[in-house]
């Protein structure tokens, strides 16, 4: 049992991706398996990490992954969400311009419209 | 296609662990499609194994003995296949001679040189693992950060302002504004860029980045019992990593990535980044120091010895790396090589760089192998290499340091030249003459630009305590106050430390604002410390190494109470950037080869065209042809500076302009304020165009146009 729930749906033609538990190095791998084929498929993607506890820095490089592949076919990833502690590491770390930031799954929904 | 290779698939296995046979380049560790390449030299091992570690665990999981055949020529080769390299922490045990030099101990697991992040003090201050096992360990680092269109500025060495500054001390005192989580970052100084632009400043210097031990002093501060803190980190654990605890992300180990986010930004700035590198000796010590690296790979290769097999010391610090061994100077290359490719790092300033044109035996070389092939290299091809000329074995070389035509050197002449002036001294007035043209004296066969300029740096006093105590006060670094530099120059302008003397306070405001009028005045390359703009003191210790306190700390609070201070430095930083005849590359010729009608550079005094060069003079005035600014190519206005160090004003007559340009007035220190300096290109017109009077211990500048 992954201490990470994952669940992806569709909202007009916006991939949703929804998180509930911690992104580590034990769910990290899972998680990847299941953003490739999304990241692939949609142009706009939102990450909704609001049910989301911690993210550890291998987590961290899922969703730069995700950023990175997605980037190919010029697509855009929204962040929803997100706790300020995730919010400052990632400035820090110089990649949270990358991506469209939102307050909540139903605020990203009407930015990307 | 991959997996149809040979070399693809592992041939050993221990523990669960698959490997093979790995490839001797690149050194250190490389992640390679199906796993991790370690590699590591060793002259004299007569063993190694690779010792792997789970992030957080004190004991390994795995020990992988070399087998023979993985040891090509020197270098111990191996690959291994699926290690998680988020997680992966990484050693190596040595075995070998303990005799004659050698100093291998196979109880100890060191860390790999080419290491491109050590964990251990993920966090400033925090003890990760036990000292007994493997305290400071190697990891993989990812090379994914996005530069986007990033690059090097290249901006020409004669046109950079640089700002030294500590990335801990630019923001960790809370007046700084930067949240908890960033204060004393990386990030926390990416937040305070647009200061750096409003100062105007285009490069900063940071003082050591590279990992080091902020906990290795067992001493503590003999007033208040606290643990002495390694603050300045002149003491690298590895060459290639970025300091974590610099960095907000450290315990995610995202402080590469934390800096690069830092360098592009203060691209974006204008802003170039040079390193203040420490290749002279490591934390290791002498014969009582730790085994944390080096030591333990190969002592003899990586260490100067003396015949004895004890360590040299030319550092002062109880090692001396060997720096011209052709391993050990491959290392340092490689080394700068990686943090310009990686890092986008345009410049390097090279503690006790001495130590870097020694031989084997400490010997003083003339053309040195190391500095020699630093100075062709072709990635290093336009990055600044800034030499602190002299080191702690008695080699000074102000002015002599092998430059093939690429190194500048920190001034020291002209940092001791012009404390002196400042503080009155008889004599000084030819030695200034030279100093502020960028001194040609010490630089004749090289440009201007080989002149770094300063005044302060964080070895000695601030400019505030300067001009603020005669002695140093270095008591509470637990050394009996024997530490720190005794040749300070400075005068404390008649009251030890701080004073309610509105008389004494005046004159040392006067003073500071001199320093920075002459400095950012002067031909060549001018270098501000960090909080001088705002007057930080240190309460007299001139030697702030061990103090990771309010002692070292910027307090942003200085700015508003002395907002004079910073908007003087600011508009002198504008001045020079705004006039090209202030940033000549070459050397001045003391003669009109353009046919403007007068010379690139006069000498004056009370007297216009008649400097008093005697002994007693303490005044000197000085005009630059505008005509000849950057050789001609660049027509400017003419600058005129005029110093009076006498302790009474005196009349200065000034040269005439020679057609219906006039004399404005850009800065007179002697001036009340806001008088003292006007907004650049609004300079007024000097009231009398044949002479001034010139205030006490006071600096003017005019602007001819």
């Amino acid at each position: 049992m992954y201490a990470l729930e994952i669940s992806t749906s569709e909202h007009a033609g916006i991939g949703i991706v929804s998180l509930v538990g911690e992104i580590d190095a034990n769910t990290a791998p899972v998680l990847e398996l299941e953003l490739l084929p999304i990241a692939r498929r949609y142009n706009r993607i939102i990450l909704d990490l609001s049910a989301v506890k911690s993210v550890s820095s291998v987590g961290l490089r899922k969703i730069l992954m995700l950023y990175r592949v997605i980037k190919v076919h010029d697509g855009q990833i929204l962040i929803a969400g997100m706790k300020d502690d995730l919010r400052s590491i990632m400035w820090a770390a110089g990649f949270l311009n990358y991506f469209i930031v939102a307050e909540s799954l139903q605020m990203g929904l009407a930015a990307f419209e | 296609m991959l997996d149809q290779r040979i070399d693809y698939y592992p041939t050993h296995e221990k523990d669960g662990v698959k490997y093979r046979i790995g490839r001797p380049l690149p050194l250190g560790a490389t992640i390679v499609p199906n796993g991790v390449n370690f590699a590591i030299f060793s002259s004299a091992a007569t063993a190694c194994t690779l010792v792997l570690f789970k992030e957080g665990e004190e004991q390994p999981y795995c020990e992988i003995p070399f087998a023979p055949e993985f040891r090509i020529g020197n270098i111990f080769a191996i690959n291994v296949f699926d290690v998680d390299a988020e997680t992966l922490e990484y050693g190596f045990r040595f075995d070998g001679p303990n005799t004659a030099g050698h100093k291998f101990d196979k109880t100890k697991i060191v860390s790999d040189p080419y290491g491109k992040i050590l964990s251990g003090r993920d966090e400033w201050g925090v003890e990760q693992y036990a000292p007994d096992v493997y305290p400071f360990r190697s990891r993989l680092m990812f090379e994914d950060f996005d530069w986007e269109a990033d690059k090097s500025l290249n901006v020409a060495l004669e046109d950079l302002v640089i700002y030294e500054m500590h990335v801990r001390g630019f923001t960790k005192h809370e007046s700084s504004g930067v949240a908890e989580q960033e204060a004393g970052t990386f990030a926390g100084l990416r937040r305070k860029i647009p200061y750096l632009k409003e100062l105007g400043i285009n490069c900063v210097e940071l003082m050591p980045i590279f990992e080091y031990d902020e906990l290795e002093f067992p001493r503590t501060n003999p007033f208040t019992g606290a643990k002495l803190i390694n603050y300045w980190g002149y003491s690298t654990t590895a060459f290639f990593a970025p300091k974590a605890g610099f960095a907000a992300t450290g315990k995610f180990g995202m402080q590469g990535d934390e800096l690069k986010a830092l360098v592009k930004d203060l691209h974006k700035a204008g802003i170039e980044v040079i390193l203040d590198v420490v290749f002279n000796h490591t934390a290791e010590g002498d014969h009582r120091g730790r085994t944390l690296s080096l030591r333990g790979i190969d002592n003899k290769v990586y260490y100067m010895l003396a015949p004895d097999g004890s360590y040299f010391n030319f550092s002062g610090c109880g090692n001396t790396v060997n720096c011209n061994h052709p391993v050990v100077r491959q290392m340092v290359k490689q080394c700068l090589q990686y943090w310009v490719a990686e890092y986008h790092i345009d410049g390097f300033r090279f503690d006790l760089a001495s130590v870097l044109g020694r031989s084997q035996d400490g010997n003083p070389l003339s053309n040195p192998p190391l500095l020699e092939s630093l100075s062709y290299d072709p990635i290093l091809a336009n990055v600044k290499l800034i030499a602190e000329a002299w080191d702690a074995g008695g080699l000074y070389q102000v002015g002599s340091f092998p430059g093939y035509g690429r190194w500048a050197e920190w001034n020291g002449k002209y940092r001791d030249d012009v404390r002196c002036f400042l503080k009155s001294d008889p004599g000084m007035v030819g030695k200034m003459a030279l100093r502020v043209q960028g001194s040609p004296d010490l630089y004749e066969f090289r440009s201007n630009s080989a002149s770094i300029n300063f005044i302060t740096c964080h070895d000695g006093f601030t400019l505030n305590d300067q001009f603020s105590y005669n002695s140093k006060h270095n008591e509470a670094n637990g050394e009996n106050n024997n530490d720190g530099a005794n040749d300070n120059h400075s005068w404390n302008c008649s009251v030890e430390g701080h004073t309610q003397d509105p008389a004494i306070n005046a004159l040392r405001e006067r003073q500071i604002k001199n320093a920075f009028a002459i400095l950012l005045t002067s031909q060549g390359v001018p270098m501000l410390y960090m909080g001088d703009e705002m007057r930080r003191t240190q309460h007299g210790n001139n030697n702030a190494y061990c103090h990771d306190t309010e002692l070292n700390w910027l307090d942003w609070s200085h700015l508003e109470k002395h907002e004079n201070i910073f908007r003087f430095v600011q508009r002198c930083v504008e001045f020079r950037k705004a006039h090209a005849v202030l940033r000549s590359k070459h050397h001045f010729q003391n003669k009109d080869y353009l046919g403007s009608g007068k010379p690139d550079i006069t000498f004056h005094g009370a007297k216009a065209w008649q400097p008093d060069w005697s002994d007693g003079s303490r005044a000197l005035a000085y005009m630059l042809c505008g005509a000849h600014a950057k050789s001609g190519f660049l027509p400017d206005d003419d600058v005129y500076v005029a110093m009076n160090m006498f302790w009474e004003a005196l009349w200065f007559e000034i040269p005439e302009l020679d057609d219906k340009r006039k004399w404005h007035v850009f800065l007179n220190t002697g001036a009340d304020e806001p008088s003292d300096i006007f907004d650049v290109g609004r300079e007024p017109i000097l009231l009398d165009q044949h002479g001034l009077l010139l205030g006490a211990r006071s600096v003017v500048v005019l602007v001819g146009r």
